[in-house]
């Protein structure tokens, strides 16, 4: 009778929770999922006049295209607070900006962004912010004349029966255990803790290896864009976005940023910038919107536009010096 | 160390296992473990600050020791005083000093008369005015020669120190809380088990239901130019639950959590928004403040004897008084002149003990009278709230203001209709439990035991899956 019980009540203690997910996950009732983060795209003139052609550029005029994902647009933010705003703001001189980053934007988008406009725009200056999970697309397949491949017939598996099945079903079931394993990574997360389970170490772990297709074609159309870049005699800086919530927690990053700063190096028309460098010793709550989220808070925007209007104005005086020295 | 964090949740079965296991034959041992965790519990916040309490500690120690032996009724006066002036001055010093010279300078600037003087930057130490209420308790009771002083200091420092309740109350009286120390604890499973569900009660309410109306109110009383008369009272509101579950929430953990260790403290919070009129309110709204005022400022006033004005006299210094202990701002004397306002009809009427007994007691529903007076009073406390909550006077001027605009019949730019269901399931919860000392104690009826389990797991999990994004801290800290 006892035993029968405790497995009644255990059992109503987690449909009651399977419920109380359900009901979050479809009504949303306190309209505050962690990853909800607002984004308002800009509508903006200037893009409308290169997408439709009408575009001069002025030569005396400073022209600095910025490519990024929801980090660098300013998910969750009021527009004029939004770097790019800024970076207007606190380039003194007239420069042009023109802000193409969009929200979710991988590599490949990234990079398609800047193909497209690189031409119409050009300009003097690239300003890439890149997020490490951007290397998450599915790379385009290319038709190839190459026979395929024949492959072996398959083997027949038996059925997996017994707790392995039972959990799995139960996981790909319960929206109360997917719902509660992420919460308890992220929390970890903030801690400081990865489990070797998820996205979060996938990606820090294992996408930037050197067989890795993503890196790989990560690599080749960075390559191109720098390549293009120096083509045109524009900058090419490459930003490092931190990731705001974990800015306490740079241990986490530690193996995808070698590989990453690895790649750069060997690649000298990149201008490599880490962001991380500075937020150093800066408590993350200050920078951010939502501790379950990576993205910058208004204070986060005004200081990378500060450093990078900095790095601009020595660049721009040190091409000036240049010429004149020639 | 905040109640709401991993810290806490590391600390608390860590010291709660030294305490039962390792210290349990020795009641020295446990009051030394509670003054050491204390410090740890306080010290995770600034350990700087650890001073202050030590050195009040020790001064009032002395001094009650020397008020036990002191027969000169004038030095034993001296003695009090001298520990008033400590503890009060450290208060003064960290909450008031920059305001009383903002006020002096504004003051002489008005008569034309320009004065240099620096305000300081001065970090307010957390929980100052709750753990020095308490000591004063202490040395006052004393000198009343209501109570014995203690010989044991590490008991005594245990009593001051308390972590459950040191940095937001309730503010415990040496009479009750003292004695506690001297005697052996034992273990008591149904008094841990209860103490358990009032924490997880006081976690509900201050994670699910604070935190979650905070970013609704902090929205809308920061920006409050911006909103129809009718968003205006939402936010209103909206602060009325934040504080009623951030500080009630942080006094069940409080009392919760000492529970676990053994002891008892006494409720600080009887349901204050099921109250009929003012008085009531205030019998259980944050009662030990009300009652240490009471019992240490209104009766040695004269309190209800006297004329009318002397009535009046003590009745306004109370509550100005219970306004400016909240924070060195216009704005909290405002809050309390007006609930001055609000109780002298009904004290000078002699009505104000008319409801000394549970509303609507043995029954399910309040009577339309009484559901009438419920809501009267409880608008007239979120009236009070704004000022309350507002950045100044002049914020909450316009703030009711534009309350009381046409734009209060328009549709509201806010309108979380989640939170006002969980609002709604909470004040079920709090009200079919109005008898009790708090909303989840358990149901005395064998006949309930399944409804009990199944709002212990609804509660269980919507802490869990209700949780803001945002990390509020407790709004009584800066208090």
């Amino acid at each position: 009778m006892k035993a029968l019980k405790f497995i009644l009540y255990t059992s109503v203690f987690f449909l009651v929770g399977e419920l109380i997910v359900r009901i979050d996950l479809e009504y949303d009732l306190l309209n505050n999922s962690p990853h909800k983060i607002e984004v308002k795209i800009e509508e903006s003139e200037l893009r409308n006049k290169i997408e439709k052609g009408n575009f001069i550029p002025n030569p005396n005029q400073t022209r600095i295209l910025v490519i990024g994902d929801s980090y660098i647009n300013g998910g969750g933010i009021s527009i004029e607070k939004r770097f790019s705003k800024r970076l207007s703001n606190l380039l003194e001189e007239e420069v042009l900006i023109l802000d193409i980053s969009r929200p979710s934007n991988s590599t490949l988008d990234n990079y398609n962004s800047f193909m497209f406009y690189q031409e119409k725009f050009k300009p003097q200056f690239v300003f890439w912010a890149y997020n490490f999970n951007d290397i998450l697309y599915s790379i385009p397949e290319v038709n190839s004349s190459k026979k395929p491949k024949i492959l072996p017939p398959k083997r027949v598996y038996k059925k997996k029966i017994g707790v392995k099945k039972y959990v799995s079903q139960l996981y790909s079931f319960s929206e109360l255990i997917r719902y509660t394993s992420s919460n308890i990574q992220k929390q970890l997360k903030f801690q400081g803790i990865v489990m070797p389970v998820g996205e979060f170490y996938q990606l820090t772990q294992k996408t930037y290896l050197e067989k890795n297709k993503n890196w790989i074609d990560t690599k080749k159309k960075l390559n191109t864009v720098s390549q293009i870049c120096k083509t045109n005699q524009s900058k090419f800086i490459l930003y490092r976005m931190p990731e705001f919530n974990l800015l306490n927690h740079s241990n986490l990053f530690h193996s995808l940023d070698e590989k990453f700063v690895n790649y750069v190096n060997s690649n000298k028309n990149i201008t490599y910038y880490n962001g991380i460098n500075d937020f150093e010793n800066e408590n993350s709550d200050k920078f951010i919107l939502s501790k379950y989220d990576g993205h910058p808070n208004e204070l986060g925007h005004f200081r990378i536009a500060k450093k990078i209007a900095k790095y601009i104005m020595v660049e721009k005086t040190r091409t000036y010096n240049n010429i004149h020295k020639k | 160390m905040l109640f709401n964090s991993l810290d806490f949740a590391i600390f608390l079965p860590i010291v709660f296992i030294l305490y039962w296991f390792v210290a349990n034959k020795n009641l020295k041992l446990q009051n030394f473990l509670i003054v050491a965790a204390s410090y740890l519990f306080y010290g995770w916040w600034d350990w700087r600050f650890l001073s202050l309490i030590l050195f009040s500690t020790i001064v009032d120690f002395m001094l009650g020791k020397k008020l036990r032996s002191e027969k000169n009724q004038l030095k034993r006066k001296v003695l009090l005083w001298t520990s008033v002036l400590v503890n009060l001055g450290f208060l003064g010093f960290f909450k008031y000093y920059n305001f009383f010279l903002d006020n002096f300078i504004t003051a002489f600037s008005f008569f034309g008369q320009d004065i240099q003087a620096n305000s300081l930057n001065i970090i307010l130490p957390v929980g100052i005015s709750f753990y020095t209420f308490q000591t004063l308790s202490y040395t006052i009771d004393v000198y009343k020669r209501k109570l014995e002083p203690t010989k044991d200091f590490i008991a005594f420092s245990s009593f001051v120190s308390f972590f459950p309740q040191l940095v937001a109350g309730p503010i415990e009286r040496a009479t009750n809380l003292l004695p506690q120390f001297y005697t052996k604890r034992h273990f008591d499973y149904s008094k841990a088990v209860d103490g358990m569900r009032q924490i997880l009660w006081g976690l509900f309410k201050k994670i699910v239901i604070a935190d979650n109306c905070a970013q609704y109110a902090n929205i809308i009383f920061n920006n409050s130019s911006e909103y129809s008369g009718s968003t205006l009272v939402l936010g209103a509101i909206f602060f009325t639950f934040q504080i009623y579950g951030d500080f009630s929430g942080y006094s069940d953990i409080a009392i919760g959590t000492s529970r676990l260790f053994g002891f008892n403290l006494k409720q600080n919070f009887a349901f204050p928004y099921f109250s009929r009129d003012i008085a009531e309110f205030w019998r259980s709204w944050h009662i030990s403040l009300s009652t240490w005022f009471k019992d240490y400022l209104y009766i040695p006033l004269g309190g209800s004897r006297g004329g009318t004005w002397n009535k009046i006299r003590n009745v306004f210094i109370i509550f100005l008084v219970s306004g400016f202990w909240h924070g060195a701002n216009w704005t909290f004397i405002i809050w309390g002149a007006l609930n001055a306002l609000y109780f002298l009809p009904i004290f000078l009427t002699n009505n104000n003990r008319n409801n000394l007994d549970i509303v609507a007691h043995n029954k399910y529903l309040p009577c339309i009278k009484e559901f009438l007076l419920i809501c009267l009073t409880f608008g007239l406390t979120v009236f009070a709230w704004i000022f309350f909550r507002a950045e100044n006077i002049g914020h909450a001027i316009s703030y009711i203001k534009a309350i009381f605009s046409p734009s209060l019949f328009e549709h509201s730019e806010i309108f979380p209709s989640g939170l006002l269901l969980l609002i709604l399931f909470f004040l079920f919860i709090e009200w079919i439990n109005r008898n009790k000392q708090y909303g989840l104690e358990k149901f005395s009826k064998q006949k309930f035991k399944f409804l009990d389990v199944l709002l212990l797991y609804i509660v269980f999990w919507s802490i869990i899956i209700w949780n803001s994004s945002k990390k509020v801290e407790f709004i009584y800290f800066q208090f």
